[in-house]
């Protein structure tokens, strides 16, 4: 038997109320250690291969978290020994875990993506085959360059709206920024808007908005933050 | 184990945004569980140990860039990358 982890949270403002089931329909608990709690399920055998629907489970439980407790979620698949181990981990990096929630409490995560419109913004496939390398290699600084003017536009008035925010250029020809931001609850709509209006003033790409998700992209320590 | 249409959505209180559809939402998803969230490290470590990450990935991944059509062409999360 294991212990599958979903979510540190704090006790504040109140005993964790658990609803639903975790996976494999595992009655979800909770184990404690002075100032923080993880909410973890039984767990048999392991995680070899998990669906589609596994991780709708592991998210759900986290949301339902998310709705009454800061929450910082675990990666999928963490799965420990027995609740000792549980325990040593909320004490062993008990102030990693504070500092955490702190820094994700009254917040929630939206996913951004620009994608670009027409086949004409990407990079010329051809090149690689009957171009000479060095027009390959202008080509891919290009793609470069016009991904990285795209993100100056739409990641500065974005970052403004929220409390943290990271973002990937290019993570595949087609995908110029992948963005994530930590907003306050109360600027999700703002948020949205904002995204909305840049979708509309930038005729090269197609900007989306995901979430709002638990805050798995901040739930690390950000460099130099002890 | 499938990896199509029939998995549970999510209910709880959080509302997808509604323009982006469900492949788009299914990276984003794997995007996040896969490589973001607190990761246990150190002597007790034991997470996802016989979990092969990058085949699960893989699998949900393949399913969904094959239905997300034009607005996304083909989208592959780093995790699949770094693998």
């Amino acid at each position: 038997m294991m212990v599958y982890v979903y979510a540190i949270t704090d006790d504040a403002p109140g005993p964790v109320a658990l609803e639903g089931e975790g996976l494999g329909g595992q009655e979800l608990r909770v184990v404690s250690s002075p100032g923080l709690a993880a909410v973890v399920s039984d767990h048999r055998g392991g995680l070899r291969s998990p669906s589609e629907s596994d991780l709708w489970t592991h998210e759900r439980v986290v949301e339902r978290l998310m709705a009454d407790h800061a929450v910082l979620p675990m990666r999928f698949g963490s799965l420990l020994e027995t609740d000792a181990a549980v325990r040593e981990l909320l004490r062993t990096r008990g102030v990693e875990l504070t500092t955490g929630l702190r820094r994700v409490a009254g917040a929630i995560e939206l996913g951004v993506r620009a994608a670009w419109r027409s086949a004409g913004e990407e990079p010329e496939r051809a090149r690689e085959d009957r171009g000479s390398g060095s027009d390959y290699l202008l080509g891919l600084l290009d793609q470069r360059q016009r991904a990285r003017s795209l993100a100056e536009r739409i990641d500065p008035p974005l970052a403004r709206l929220a409390r943290a925010s990271r973002y990937q250029l290019l993570l595949t020809d087609h995908l110029p920024l992948s963005g994530a931001y930590l907003v306050d609850i109360e600027r999700l709509d703002a948020f949205r808007v904002e995204v909305a209006e840049l979708d509309e003033q930038i005729s090269q790409a197609e900007i989306m908005c995901t979430g709002p998700w638990p805050p798995y992209s901040f739930a690390a320590a950000p460099p130099g933050d002890g | 184990m499938s990896t199509s249409t029939s998995a549970a959505r999510p209910s709880g209180h959080v509302r997808r945004s509604a323009r982006p559809d469900r492949d788009v939402t299914l990276l984003e998803l794997l995007d996040r569980l896969l490589q973001g969230g607190v990761v246990i490290q150190g002597d007790i470590t034991l997470a996802a140990a016989d979990i092969d990450l990058v085949d699960v990935s893989l699998r949900l991944v393949i399913g969904a860039v094959d239905r997300v059509g034009r607005d996304l062409r083909g989208p592959v999360p780093a995790a699949v990358e770094a693998g």
